[in-house]
């Protein structure tokens, strides 16, 4: 096996770019604030496009919660969450978000918040979303909407499914109204289709800088998906950065063409499963001595939105509403345990992936759930090699950097006999 | 008195035999006191103070599994609450194993002792 600890992955230039999309995130906040605009906080998996359709400005504070994790700050945030009696098993974007709350930061570098005009929460990804909007709409005494998204089962029918699409669809109107009636804003079809318009290809250009991905060596690494994926969250439905996005695919495509990979000696290709370590992000880095890349995370893919090949532009641009529903019903996250399986035997095969890392996040009760089911599907129905890693998206104190790191590197010994074979 | 998700709370209103019986079971479900995993947590309260007043409760005892989120949410909130209505008020995390069972009833009986 190779060790070369001199070998570091290039990073898109595009990518550094990102900076300036954040600060424009950062900058209409503090604009909206300054002129008295509505704002809402939106859990992710919510349409936020509907919210800029509206001239609301949103704020996620999950996003908000990984930026209080690169900068260090999370862990103090939390443990004022844990005084005030929040449990040491509780998401620890919501006690993040609790801490910066009871500590009355509002410096949004370090991932403060802001009293917002409302909520707007959906269980759509994670059922916990609700209860943590619910306990922070009481503290600053806003009003709160949730969306309930049912999910889709192995035996959910045609017919029931049609249901639910009709059932967030009614949500849906009803939340307009509601937006309607505190903020005085309506939803301007013309305006709808822009912003509608700009989030599909938005989520296009990502999934296409995926496709390159498939290339071997891959000419994009978790350098540059982990920190792009900001937007998607923040900003669907921006002009701006599906400008950055389409820098992104041109640079990457000219590494294609010319056969240069992110890392130049690679050697084993991975896929990463679960949110990464936000409070560690330069943690994956020592994979690249071993020539490992990670070329694919369905979460970072999940939130391309539009993947469902039922939604068109046209059916978009149409009816928003009704395209809306139909995309928080085809979330990656809300698929059973049997497309889950389905899907990853789909990436691995198309990806050329080695080995899958998963990572058994200890507060993300949805995220860990179900993997060691799949775990074993896919090393004992595929052969793929698959390794679960414990910690935490948001908290450090739950990372033992050596004891996974020592995995990891076992893992890879494991890879390269299997290659071998 | 308790206030488990299939407890007491099964029998707190009936399934009306007089309409359509689809129609009766939907409107039982939705008219019964609502669970930790729903909101808002303002409601439950309410509820649980109606039950405290009718049955003459002395103590409240609030026993989260590690992982039940919707109960873990809901503590620091029904904490504040009880103190104001000045009702003694235990919570207990426990998880499934035989330290656990024991540290939790020292913890009952000190919690006796207060009432």
């Amino acid at each position: 096996m190779s060790n070369n600890a001199h070998v570091k992955s290039q990073m898109l230039k595009s990518t550094i770019k990102l900076k300036n999309e954040m600060g424009r995130h950062y900058l209409a906040i503090e604009q909206a604030y300054r002129e008295g605009k509505p704002t809402a906080w939106a859990t992710s998996g919510t349409p936020v496009e509907l919210l800029y359709a509206m001239e609301v400005q949103p704020m996620l504070p999950e996003n908000s919660a990984t930026i209080s994790a690169a900068t260090k700050n999370s862990q103090k945030f939390i443990e004022l969450a844990e005084d005030e009696g929040f449990s040491y098993d509780l998401c620890s974007y919501f006690k993040t978000n609790m801490g910066t709350t009871l500590s009355g930061t509002t410096d949004l570098g370090m991932g403060g918040i802001k009293k917002p005009t409302f909520m707007l929460s959906s269980d759509v990804i994670c059922d916990t979303h609700v209860k943590w909007f619910q306990v922070q709409a009481e503290r600053y005494n806003v009003p709160h909407f949730t969306i309930d998204v049912p999910h889709v089962v192995s035996n959910t029918s045609n017919r029931q499914i049609e249901y639910y699409k009709k059932y967030i669809q009614e949500q849906l109107w009803e939340f307009l109204d509601f937006v309607t009636e505190i903020t005085g804003h309506k939803l301007e079809h013309d305006k709808a289709r822009v912003v509608t318009e700009n989030s599909y290809n938005l989520g296009k250009i990502w999934q296409e800088i995926f496709e390159l991905r498939k290339t071997i060596p891959s000419p994009v690494s978790t350098k540059d998906t982990f920190g792009g994926l900001f937007p998607l969250f923040t900003m669907p439905g921006l002009k701006t950065p599906v400008k950055l996005y389409q820098r992104m695919y041109k640079e990457a495509k000219e590494r294609v063409d010319n056969g240069i990979g992110a890392l130049s000696n690679e050697k084993y290709r991975l896929m990463f499963e679960g949110i990464p370590f936000w409070h560690n992000l330069k943690y994956f880095n020592f994979l690249e001595q071993f020539g490992a890349i990670i070329v694919y995370e369905p979460y970072t893919y999940a939130f391309s939105k539009f993947m469902n090949p039922n939604i068109t532009k046209e059916m978009l641009l149409d009816n928003p509403v009704k395209a809306m529903s139909e995309i928080m019903l085809s979330f990656w996250y809300i698929y059973d345990l049997k497309t889950r399986i389905q899907k990853f035997e789909e990436t691995v095969r198309d990806w050329k992936i080695d080995g899958v890392i998963l990572h058994d996040n200890l507060s993300c009760r949805p995220n860990a759930c179900g993997l060691y089911d799949l775990k074993k599907h896919l090393m004992e129905d595929f052969d793929i090699p698959c390794l679960i890693i414990t910690a935490d998206m948001n908290d450090p104190r739950k990372l033992n950097t050596t004891q996974v790191r020592n995995r990891i590197e076992s893992f890879i010994e494991l890879l390269d006999r299997h290659k071998k074979r | 008195m308790d206030d488990l998700c299939i407890g007491t709370r099964y029998f707190t209103n009936m399934i009306d035999e007089s309409i359509d019986p689809i129609k009766a079971i939907a409107k039982y479900h939705l008219e019964k006191p609502i669970y930790s995993t729903k909101i808002p947590s303002l409601e439950r309260f309410n509820t649980l103070r109606k039950l405290i007043e009718k049955y003459d409760v002395d103590g409240v005892i609030n026993i989260a599994q590690k992982f039940c989120e919707p109960i873990l949410y809901d503590h620091p909130f029904m904490n504040k609450k009880f103190k104001e209505m000045g009702m003694p008020y235990l919570f207990i995390e426990i998880d499934y194993n035989r330290e656990s069972y024991k540290q939790s009833s020292t913890r009952f009986e000190a919690f006796a002792e207060i009432i």
